[in-house]
């Protein structure tokens, strides 16, 4: 080949190539608004924001365009989207906004309900604007279902004539984003101690119903229960001595049941629910229930549809058999009590102060006959130093926010604790194993607290979602996976996990997590990893990885992968760790951390530990796993 | 054309055939190549900007191997060969032999440095990471005009690099001297000059403040400053700064190329 040729084939491609600097890459992006159906939503509560859909009410709106981050994200609530912008954490995951929108209100008409909710009179729904030019109304009567709304318009005379309806002052986008915003999830740390708090109360204050004086004996004073009940005066005991009851009473009024202990047996014939209580400060203790019905879900008599959000789940989960129901049975006390159970053990329906203790649910030996051991609807509860074994699920929760779930033992179940659009719960200290979950909140919640719980053999330890919650010190061993992290804007940390097939598994498309102090130590793979951009996490405990803590701070200077073809192999392999320490390897990964939301899905830690968080938590964990994969 | 222009181009044929003969050479291109599509590989599901600064380390280190092999035997073999002792003897300049074997290396070095490079753009076309389709999709600050810009400036880092091997080649006498002489400058180059550099900053005698202009000094990191200034920099959300300005950098490799060859001119008819 002439030589000529090949030069000036080269000179005309390097000529053209050139021109490559004479065109100079955009920074800025244009973007244009998109329909917030097509963004990834984050922000307030699955429940919240249907509750506002369904009644009408306007949600401001953000949605975000980030530099190297190719999806839209949209957030409900503006305060949600600048505590994300305030976060460096979003930075390094997303790059910089090149475009942020916020719904317009001026010229929509918009005013303030009676309840301080924000509706609009124009039809169709508001437009967008750009944020830098907009005006914000903070500190108005306008809220949304989560809190004060800072309400967005286009036009600042528009805003003007909102602060002089509502009150309020009007803000540009750069001094709210002045404004101080603290991480939702940790707003959420400072309030576990108060839920913790008002659970002790609780439990303390139903305490005294057992303190009642004893009006009536049944076997001395009445022959049966029912006519005890019949006869008994309010804020009375009513004692059963040991021996069989064969009942199906509805309480009414304020008392309290108290037997001798587990030999005092109360029976059903073995068809619907035992004991109806209906009445506010009722209890019941020291006694043992069986002979409960085997219909899982019901309906309730002569009711009528009327088009709630909930109503399939009310009207049928909360009419199945059990042993006890409350009924708008607020301040009640179930303790003491031994029940055998076909379908549920405890439902408590628009009860709430209703304390469960010292309580054991013995449930169907396979998960699919039986039913929820406590099934807590719209009832904010405290759940404690129960067992229960068998049946569906231990706890399920629907719309019950707030509720207390703590020091319980929870035995072959399908799920421990379950809560369906449940928020600001706590969930803490239990112990769960051989189930498919152990604990699991879905539907979207929000400000949820799982802590401390210890699960073992089960299909996942714990499989969070919503946003805003904490997941912190629990004890994950041996199961297939031991934490989902379906969250956005979540916190975890300081979780042990031991022995499971994967130890992490990242959910959401959002990588918006903090993952942190984590003890992830002998699992199968780190982490199971789904779509999406890099995952940047920071300061977890991986075992022994490639790399040197240099300057002695705990850290190692090498970033870990523990997903990359390379460093996910440490764990099993000790050659993962030489062939991590390949001159190539290094070269590979040397300006991997620059460019993320660019890159593919990926877990990188760019601060591990070389030391465990908590080494006797750690320890102890190790010593207890079995080794055996986790149960299905 | 000119005689002159006419006798540089017999010797850039000559020059170009004997390295397209030669199987060193081509198996180290195949190596070079399998070595940037496997790190372009490794970095799929990324865009241009990440397989531009993916590629930045690799290519320092391998762009001046291929060098190397292309170029360190270029003008010893004619001199061990006795050849340059017969083409002394046509009247034909030091200058012009020497770009003549300049050109006609460099024509083979390029196609093959920057053949592997365009392929390894077909990574990040043809292996996007998959897109959900219900979710509104917008352009990332990513162009394909980064990657561009990176192929110019390893044509030009390559080009410097094969004028110094070239250099270095002339000076050479024997075939022993040639190979130390072309390794010692390889290794000056790769890892002497910005060790140097390091060692100034550590004894006090550079200032912080004049290392913007003296990394154009070492041709390495002329070329990182480089990628990282007019690559990375424009469109990077977390601020990369090269550290270097562009003018200083690419003097410093034009300074190198001329200089190298025309020592080489200089001392080939010794």
């Amino acid at each position: 080949m002439r030589v000529v040729v090949v030069l000036a084939g080269l000179a005309l491609i390097l000529a053209g190539a050139s021109l490559a600097f004479a065109v100079q890459p955009t920074t800025d992006v244009t973007v244009e608004p998109v329909a917030f159906s097509e963004t990834l939503t984050t922000g307030l509560t699955g429940v919240d924001v249907r509750q506002a859909e369904e009644t009408g009410y306007e949600i401001p709106r953000v949605e975000v365009f980030f530099s190297e981050y190719q999806y839209v994200l949209g957030y409900y609530g503006v305060e949600s989207a600048l505590s994300e912008l305030a976060s460096d954490h979003t930075t390094r995951q997303f790059g910089r906004p090149v475009g942020v929108f916020v719904t317009d209100f001026a010229g929509a008409g918009p005013a303030v309900t009676d309840e301080g909710y924000l509706t609009v009179a124009s039809d169709p729904a508001v437009g967008w604007t750009s944020a830098s030019a907009a005006s914000f109304v903070v500190d108005s009567e306008a809220r949304t279902p989560a809190g004060p709304a800072i309400v967005p318009f286009g036009d600042r005379e528009a805003a003007r004539s909102f602060v002089a309806a509502y009150g309020g002052e009007i803000l540009q986008w750069s001094e709210l984003s002045d404004r101080d915003v603290t991480e939702p999830a940790v707003e959420v740390e400072d309030q576990v101690a108060d839920r913790g708090q008002w659970a002790n109360w609780t439990v303390n204050r139903r305490g005294a119903l057992l303190d009642r004086e004893t009006s009536i004996v049944v076997g001395e004073d009445t022959p049966t229960l029912s006519a005890a009940i019949e006869a008994a005066p309010p804020n009375t005991t009513v004692r059963l001595p040991s021996g069989a009851f064969r009942v199906n009473v509805t309480v009414t009024k304020p008392l309290t049941i108290r037997g001798a202990g587990p030999e005092t047996r109360i029976r059903g014939n073995g068809s619907g629910t035992i004991l109806r209580l209906q009445s506010p400060r009722t209890a019941l203790a020291n006694l043992s229930i069986a002979g409960i019905g085997s219909e899982n879900t019901g309906s309730p008599p002569g009711s009528e549809p009327n088009g709630s959000w909930d109503e399939t789940i009310r009207n049928t989960y909360g009419y199945g058999d059990a042993g006890v129901v409350f009924d708008e049975a607020n301040r009640s006390l179930v303790a003491g009590v031994d029940i055998e159970t076909s379908a549920n053990g405890i439902i408590a329906r628009d009860s709430d102060g209703v304390v469960v203790r010292n309580v054991s649910v013995d449930g169907t030996e396979t998960w699919r006959e039986g039913f929820m051991s406590v099934l807590a609807i719209e009832s904010r509860m405290v759940v404690q130093d129960s067992t229960f074994q068998g049946g569906r699920d231990a706890v399920y929760t629907h719309h019950a926010d707030g509720i207390v779930v703590r020091d319980n033992r929870m035995t072959g179940l399908r799920f421990g604790v379950h809560e369906m659009f449940t928020s600001r719960s706590l969930v803490a200290n239990n112990t769960v194993d051989e189930t498919n979950i152990g604990i699991v909140v879905m539907t979207r919640p929000r400000s949820n607290a799982v802590l401390d719980n210890h699960v073992t053999d089960s299909g996942i330890g714990v499989s969070m979602s919503g946003s805003a919650s904490l997941t912190t010190g629990n004890v994950l061993i041996d199961n297939q996976y031991g934490l989902d992290m379906g969250t956005q804007r979540s916190l975890y940390a300081r979780n042990v996990l031991v022995g499971n097939e994967a130890g992490l598994r990242t959910g959401t498309i959002v990588p918006t997590n903090r993952v942190t102090e984590n003890d992830i130590v002998d699992n199968d793979h780190y982490v199971s990893t789904g779509r999406g951009p890099v995952r940047v996490w920071s300061g977890n405990y991986w075992g022994p990885i490639p790399g040197q803590d240099r300057d002695g701070d705990g850290t190692i200077a090498r970033p870990f992968r523990p997903s990359g073809v390379v460093d996910r192999t440490v764990g099993s392999s000790d050659g993962g760790g030489t062939l991590a320490r390949s001159p190539a390897v290094a070269v590979l990964r040397q300006f991997q951390a620059s460019v993320r939301g660019l890159r593919s899905a990926n877990v990188v830690d760019d601060a591990p530990r070389g030391q465990p968080v908590q080494p006797e938590r750690l320890t102890a964990a190790s010593n207890a796993t079995t080794g055996q994969e986790g149960h299905p | 054309m000119t005689d002159q222009r006419r006798r540089i181009l017999s010797v850039a044929q000559r020059a170009f055939e004997s390295v397209c003969r030669n199987r060193t050479v081509l198996a180290v291109a195949a190596g070079y190549a399998i070595a940037i599509l496997g790190f372009a590989w490794v970095s799929s599901g990324g865009g241009y900007l990440a397989l531009s600064l993916n590629l930045l380390t690799p290519l320092e280190v391998l762009v001046p191997l291929v060098a190397f092999a292309v170029g360190y035997h270029a003008i010893l073999g004619d001199r061990t060969r006795g050849e340059l002792a017969v083409l002394r003897t046509y009247p034909l300049s030091g200058r012009s032999y020497v770009l003549g074997v300049y050109l006609g290396r460099l024509a083979a070095l390029l196609v093959a440095v920057l053949v592997p490079l365009v392929l390894a753009s077909g990574i990040v076309v043809f292996f996007r990471e998959e897109s959900v389709s219900v979710i509104a999709a917008h352009d990332t600050v990513d162009t394909p005009i980064v990657y561009v810009r990176l192929f110019v400036l390893t044509a030009v880092f390559a080009s410097t690099a094969l004028a110094i091997t070239i250099g270095v080649s002339a000076l050479a006498g024997t075939r022993a001297s040639g190979i130390a002489l072309s390794i010692v400058s390889l290794l000056a180059i790769l890892i002497g000059l910005d060790l140097a550099i390091v060692a100034g900053l550590a004894t006090d005698l550079i200032g912080g403040g004049s290392l913007d202009a003296l990394l154009a000094v070492s041709p390495l990191s002329a070329f990182r400053g480089l990628v990282l200034e007019l690559v990375a920099a424009p469109i990077a959300a977390a601020p990369i700064a090269g550290g270097i300005h562009p003018g200083w950098a690419t003097l410093g490799l034009a300074l190198w190329t001329v200089s190298m060859l025309a020592i080489g001119s200089r001392f080939v008819f010794r």
